[in-house]
């Protein structure tokens, strides 16, 4: 048989296509919820979820869950969408859920959810879109600073600070000696920067997610505050260290930390010594003089798709994945927390202190990321811009300046 | 028992028909057998190569998010990817690692292949040594290396300069020092396979050129500059166009070790694509950013061939 040049090219471009509509019917099917989770990583975790949680599910489905890590996340989901195997079930980052959203893949979600379940209201804009319900918060990771209560008292230092000025203050009155007095960089610099705007009322999009809110002024605000801050010799950003060395605040070169309830687990088995009650204690980012504070909300949010051949059985599932006593499963299992606050009890929970004071300050969750059907496209470039003002690359107007040049670009490609 | 048979040697073609270049007889059917033989790597290649790039060129002409259907954008992404800063940036990172650390890996390579040419004591030991790095997981080595450049007084790095007085660098942590210290550990990781190549080559050499030499009375330095370089141009060819194509594709050891910072100090080629590709989710200009990859690799490779000389020892 001849084939001839156009054939072969027509072919070629076909194959692919060709490939994807096979996988449409390998994907989904109905009887079997496929769950796809960036969390319950190694045997333990796993066993938890498995075993705990998806085996005591009555519903009329069997469940297969695909493990990956949270870097390969948007990859998997992603080329699983191009070759139509899309999950019935998707645990998800914050500031996922408008870009899936907006494309048709996350299924809206009942109203009235939230008081179902009795997660806290403050949480909702996580999971809306176009001021709908899109996904759930399934277990919280929260971003509070957590001090050195030996060296407060050494210090006599007595109150917490109640605004960035008071923030500010304090730090300086911490320069002294070797330590560092706050370490706000061994975090995600993105989330650091975030977490300030936030504190000063900034967001980063307008209501509707289609501009660019942050160029009001808080952004470039945050952005020297905490240039302030290693002006002032309070912080150091070549002190910082990648994710999983210990952080400096453990190794108690540092007195305060810009931390995460995710590093409770790490803390725990590493530097038990520094998380009694009489070694630390934490406090909110408090916010610009007359803001209320404010708790850093991440964590994993649980979505549904919306082509899935299971949708009723997947939210059947979603309900039972909200019982309390098997969220407070996987939150203990992950070192997240339950995204509910009348929670039964539980010694696990209770023992950890940075979960418990996180969970009871849900009420000023008003830090997230996204907020915008673009936020995938900029999100991975606003680090480098923030690193580049951190490090006397550019100025605070010229980064600026930049983030909302790649902001705007994004939002323009919005259909 | 086993019995052998003596191949009847293969009629040879008569001179005539060898003149007019007609293959036919047993010279067909070698011709069939051969492509037989050669149709499976040329499906694989089809399928695995030639299709993904056909596509690939295709989807770079598109708007692609690999969710909803692509939209033919003409040459706006490539337009995009001239006016992008950071590409190019990426592009400036990839050539500082390729200019000034492949030269500097093949010259340390070049120098323990010769002594470990020269049968010293324990050959075997520290050729597995200096291979070592290069068959370690390179996740493996950037933790190792993440540890060493630690930014803390711990720090090996640190630990060394202490000795001389000399402060706790931020290596990773500063712009200025990132790159040179990602420079070290590309160098380390590709002395191993390098040196392997030039010591297969140097034990392929004639000793008879070396006798004569020594006859004529040329010292070591005249022996290596005058034979052992020259003769090594294939291997040279080799190591350098494998080296370019592996400073292009350097991926894992930026993805552990820096993420391509601070302030994308540290960026290179192939991390863009993926950040463009499955973070940012823009497929079109990620295949057409890697058709300019593409067209880069071959470039560097015929400028390689012109000024090493190919592959020819001659």
């Amino acid at each position: 048989m001849t084939i001839s040049r156009r054939a072969l090219l027509g072919s070629a471009l076909a194959a692919p296509f060709a490939l994807s509509a096979c996988g449409q019917s390998a994907g989904s099917r109905p009887g079997v919820i496929r769950v796809i989770t960036p969390d319950f990583a190694g045997t333990d975790r796993r066993l938890v979820l498995e075993d705990e949680i998806l085996a005591t599910f009555q519903g009329d489905a069997s469940t297969i869950v695909d493990y990956t890590g949270w870097d390969r996340l948007n990859e998997k989901l992603t080329t699983g969408i191009a070759s139509g195997i899309i999950p019935d079930a998707i645990m998800i980052g914050v500031g996922w859920i408008p870009p899936f959203a907006s494309k048709g893949v996350f299924d809206e979600l009942p109203d009235d959810l939230f008081s179902q379940f009795g997660i806290n209201d403050a949480l909702r804009p996580v999971v809306e879109f176009e001021g709908k319900l899109h996904g759930l918060p399934y277990i919280t990771e929260c971003r509070m600073f957590m001090y050195n209560r030996r060296i407060f008292d050494e210090r006599g230092i007595t109150e917490v600070p109640q605004s960035l000025t008071e923030l500010r203050d304090l730090c300086r009155e911490l320069q002294d000696g070797e330590l560092l007095p706050i370490d706000i960089f061994s975090n995600n610099p993105r989330q650091s920067w975030l977490h300030f705007m936030a504190a000063l009322g900034g967001t980063l999009f307008s209501e509707d997610g289609r501009e660019t809110a942050f160029t009001d002024g808080s952004g470039a605000e945050a952005l020297q505050f905490m240039l302030d801050l290693v002006a002032d010799g309070s912080a150091d950003f070549n002190r910082r260290v990648s994710p999983g060395q210990p952080r400096p605040w453990q190794r108690e070169e540092a007195i305060i930390d810009l931390t995460s309830t995710g590093e409770w687990p790490n803390l725990v088995e590493q530097s038990p010594a520094l998380i009694t009650e009489e070694a630390s204690d934490f406090f909110l980012m408090p916010g610009a003089d007359g803001n209320d504070p404010v708790l850093y909300l991440g964590g994993t949010m649980l979505a549904l798709a919306k082509d899935s051949p299971n949708r009723e059985v997947a939210e059947e599932l979603l309900h039972h994945m909200f019982e309390p006593e098997l969220l407070l499963a996987a939150g203990n299992a992950n070192g997240k927390l339950p995204p509910v606050q009348d929670l039964p009890p539980d010694p696990d929970f209770e023992s950890n202190r940075m979960g418990v004071f996180s969970n009871a300050n849900y009420d000023y969750a008003g830090a997230f990321e996204g907020g915008s059907a673009a936020w995938m496209e900029i999100r991975e470039q606003v680090g480098p811009q923030i690193e580049g003002a951190l490090t006397g690359q550019q100025g605070v107007t010229e980064t600026i300046d930049n983030l909302a040049r790649i902001s705007n670009t994004a939002l323009d490609r919005l259909t | 028992m086993t019995t052998t048979t003596t191949p009847s040697a293969p009629p040879s073609t008569p001179p005539a028909e060898r003149a007019t270049g007609k293959a036919r007889g047993p010279g067909k059917r070698e011709a069939r057998w051969g492509m037989i033989l050669a149709a499976p790597a040329f499906l694989h290649s089809l399928i695995w190569i030639g299709i993904p790039v056909i596509v690939a060129l295709g989807l770079s002409f598109t708007s692609y998010d690999m969710v909803t259907s692509p939209v033919f954008v003409g040459f706006d992404n490539y337009a995009n990817i001239f006016s992008d800063a950071l590409f190019w940036r990426a592009m400036r990172n990839n050539l500082v690692l390729a200019v000034v650390g492949i030269p500097v890996s093949m010259l340390i390579a070049l120098v323990l292949a010769v002594l470990l040419n020269r049968g010293v004591r324990g050959q075997s030991l520290f050729r597995t040594l200096i291979f070592l790095p290069h068959v370690t997981a390179t996740v493996a080595v950037a933790l190792i290396w993440l540890w060493i450049f630690a930014a803390t007084d711990n720090g090996l790095a640190n630990v060394a300069l202490s000795f001389f007085g000399i402060d706790a660098q931020p290596w990773l942590n500063d712009p200025d020092t990132a790159l040179p210290a990602v420079l070290v550990v590309t160098i380390w990781q590709g002395i191993g396979l390098k040196m392997l190549i030039y010591l297969a080559s140097l034990q392929g050499l004639s000793p008879e050129l070396y006798e004569a030499a020594d006859i004529d009375g040329a010292g070591p330095v005249r022996k290596f500059v005058s034979i052992t370089v020259p003769m090594l141009r294939p291997a040279t060819f080799f190591v350098l166009v494998t080296s370019i194509v592996a400073n292009f594709q350097t991926f894992d050891l930026i993805y552990v070790l820096t993420l391509g910072g601070p302030a994308n100090s540290t960026t290179v080629i192939t991390y863009q694509i993926y950040q463009t590709a499955f973070q940012q989710l823009r497929m079109g200009l990620a295949t057409a950013q890697s058709v300019i990859l593409l067209l880069i690799l071959v470039a560097l490779t015929i400028l390689s061939r012109k000024v090493v000389g190919g592959t020819r020892g001659d």
